[in-house]
């Protein structure tokens, strides 16, 4: 039976495998509630985020945290046209069309991120990521309070965002009824690129923090894309706050369940933990009803 | 022209553009699908397929590499010299390689596909238990010769154990049984198991080799004296550790010995290192014998000792010729497999040779009766199709895997604790 001390640190560590969780699922939580579009090319977004951090500290010396303030503009600088001239054209044409392309350029960028930086893992090392310190008698990583901290920061500034600026409002417009707020002046092909193109920079952050928690490698995109949607499902398609919750209420149930059962069976409890929300809650637990 | 009219002209223009696409994509994919090298027909004979399949993505992408660069340099030296002898005329050798994205599945797939589409005369196959067993069944299936290494023997033989052994497909690498034992063998010789509170953490993956190594860990901890604290097993695909890494700490053990693909090994020592936890001794089984695990870890490697098998420095004929070719012919860094895949080549070829045909069963009777010196050591099979390599143990020194036993093989100092 596990102690006090490992259930803390369950919670702890939990917390923070669930802020890196937050800053995954954001971007498509985001897209997806605006655009009601699955993005299936979010996973290499993260990588390819990853990999240009790699190679600007392997050329320049760059911490990872600082060299993200180059990836994720550049990542979002790739997504917008994809968006805006691939995707935009066939959105009014079913949820069908844009998702096969979605799929398509994941493949086609695998195949690139393998034969541009080799199928070989990679890491991101720093001194820090291999920190830690005590708190309530838990060692906790420094890592771990990074991402929690990532995740927070990002979240209540896409808060801030959504609700205090005029982007915010015409990408909540669009989302509410694209037709209408075109009606009423809102350009939403150019919301819904920049949207995109958010949602790209987030995920190169994402995958900044998995480069630095973890290691990445031309096919690892996928894994997390999947964890990204259980995140979405969790907390409600669209919402910020259920973004977060989501991921750090997976994070933590996950932790706190592997130290009953062993690390084996974390992603079985996040998918049954999914399952039971879906079954009592379909739109997730902040995500608002919506009629048939 | 009525509207009707250049709609149907429109649509059928665009029908004929998407064909023509689409054409194009297939005979681009057919080219780049499957990635054959090797020469062109000689004069005396035509061309002969041998089929090869490797992990080039997925996690056991590293070890693909390097088997593709080492079958590839060996048919290159083969054919330099005419190639082999079937019915007395010298064929060139054409290699078709797929990749199997280190899954078994995709590995079976790809040999049936060789084997009827490629019309290749035996197969190569894979590293590792996971794609290497199922691999072999595919050909053992179609009746067609099969040479692997990499493959530790006791999994290998454990899917054929109840079926009467392999009767085409052959292993050759290091024994689980020798393996465990030189996991605690080396510290024993070396006196440094004193230095140590004898207690051993044991963790595997559920790999098709993760019970092996984990019952051979198991005899041989006791037998050398160590008290063993058995860690549950992790999903191959694992990337958290922290229940197992508190258990870790638990157990107080100072050697922690563990099994893993290379991604999860990575990720296992960085959590260890953020977690504050590091035993005096860690043996990283199967993934840490890549280059890239010490390039990802960096100065977290140091230290770290690998269940080895092959260096450029182990004195075999031609292994540190290899060594410095690869280097200079080679992007990537070299790795332990590419001494006996370029030995299952020269197994392959000498056997068609010896064959003097494509029969089948004549090649898999010359590649029984292999007994001989080559770059990764001396091979003789046995009755159940499989020889043993000299089991090694290296560790990661400044990013170079540094022989340190047999002590008589040592190309450096131990490491001991770790740093």
């Amino acid at each position: 039976m596990p102690s006090a001390n490992d259930l803390l640190n369950a919670v702890l560590t939990g917390l923070g495998i669930g802020g890196l969780f937050a800053v995954i699922a954001l971007g498509l939580s985001l897209v997806f509630g605006v655009m009601r579009l699955m993005n299936l090319v979010h996973g290499e977004l993260i990588v390819l985020g990853a990999y240009i951090v790699y190679y600007l500290g392997a050329s320049a010396g760059l911490d990872p945290l600082v060299a993200t303030l180059i990836a994720a503009p550049a990542v979002a600088l790739l997504a917008y046209p994809l968006q805006h001239y691939g995707l935009s054209p066939v959105m009014s044409r079913g949820a069908e069309a844009p998702l096969l392309i979605t799929f398509g350029v994941s493949v086609i960028l695998q195949n690139l991120f393998i034969v541009g930086f080799s199928a070989d893992v990679r890491s991101l090392n720093t001194s820090y990521a291999g920190a830690n310190f005590n708190v309530l008698g838990v060692t906790m990583p420094v890592i771990y309070v990074i991402c929690l901290a990532v995740a927070i920061v990002l979240l209540l500034g896409t808060h801030f965002l959504l609700t205090r600026t005029g982007f915010g409002r015409r990408l909540r417009a669009s989302s509410e009824d694209a037709v209408a707020a075109g009606v009423m002046g809102v350009n939403v092909r150019r919301v819904y690129s920049l949207t995109f193109a958010f949602a790209a920079a987030t995920a190169a952050l994402g995958g900044t923090l998995i480069g630095l928690t973890f290691s990445f490698a031309p096919t690892t995109g996928t894994a997390y894309l999947v964890t990204g949607f259980a995140v979405v499902v969790l907390g409600g398609v669209g919402s910020v706050k259920g973004t977060l919750l989501g991921g750090l209420m997976l994070g933590v149930i996950e932790s706190i369940g592997a130290t009953f059962v062993g690390d084996g069976w974390r992603v079985f409890i996040g998918c049954i933990v999914v399952l039971i929300v879906l079954s009592v809650r379909p739109q997730g637990l902040f995500g608002s009803a919506r009629g048939a | 022209m009525k509207l009707s009219d250049h709609s149907r002209w429109t649509r059928l223009a665009a029908v004929l553009a998407i064909a023509m696409l689409a054409v194009a994509v297939l005979a681009l994919a057919a080219g780049c699908g499957s990635n054959d090298s090797g020469g062109g027909s000689s004069e005396e004979g035509g061309e002969v397929v041998i089929g090869v399949d490797a992990s080039m993505t997925g996690p056991l992408a590293g070890f693909g590499a390097h088997e593709k660069w080492s079958i590839e340099a060996v048919v290159a030296d083969y054919n330099a010299n005419g190639g082999v002898t079937i019915d007395g005329k010298q064929h060139q050798v054409k290699i078709v390689l797929y990749d199997d994205k280190s899954d078994g599945n995709v590995a079976a797939k790809n040999v049936d596909t060789l084997i009827t589409k490629d019309k290749a005369i035996a197969i190569i196959g894979p590293i590792v238990p996971t794609v290497g067993n199922p691999a072999a069944l595919a050909a053992e299936r179609r009746g067609v010769p099969y040479i692997e290494s990499g493959n530790p023997l006791e999994p290998f033989l454990a899917v054929k154990a109840d079926s009467g052994g392999w009767k085409y497909a052959f292993d050759f690498f290091v024994s689980g049984a020798n393996l465990g034992k030189s996991t605690f063998q080396w510290l024993a010789d070396y006196g440094l198991d004193k230095e140590t509170n004898m207690k051993v953490a044991t963790v595997v993956d559920n790999s098709a080799d993760g019970p092996v190594f984990d019952a051979i860990w198991t005899a041989n901890a006791e037998s050398f004296g160590w008290t063993e604290v058995e860690m549950p097993p992790y999903p191959m695909n694992a990337t958290e550790f922290g229940s197992l890494i508190t258990k870790l700490k638990e157990s107080d053990a100072d050697y922690v010995v563990a099994l893993g693909d290379t991604p999860v090994l990575i990720a296992l020592r960085k959590q260890m290192d953020a977690a504050g936890y590091k035993p005096k001794v860690m043996d990283f089984a199967r993934g840490a014998q890549l280059q890239q695990f010490s390039d990802a870890l960096g100065p977290l490697a140091e230290g770290i000792v690998i269940d080895s098998y092959w260096t450029p420095d182990t004195g075999y004929p031609g292994a540190a010729e290899l060594g410095t070719r690869f280097a200079e012919e080679s992007d990537i860094s070299i790795g332990q497999m590419v001494g006996p895949s370029y030995a299952t080549g020269q197994i392959l070829m000498d056997a068609i040779t010896a064959a003097n045909s494509t029969d089948p069963d004549k090649i898999v009777a010359a590649i029984a009766a292999t007994d001989g010196d080559f770059v990764c050591g001396p091979i003789k099979f046995d009755a159940n199709h499989t020889a043993t390599l000299q089991s090694l143990i290296t560790q990661w020194q400044s990013g170079k895997s540094e022989i340190i036993w047999p002590v008589d093989m040592a190309t450096a100092e131990v490491i001991f604790p770790l740093p």
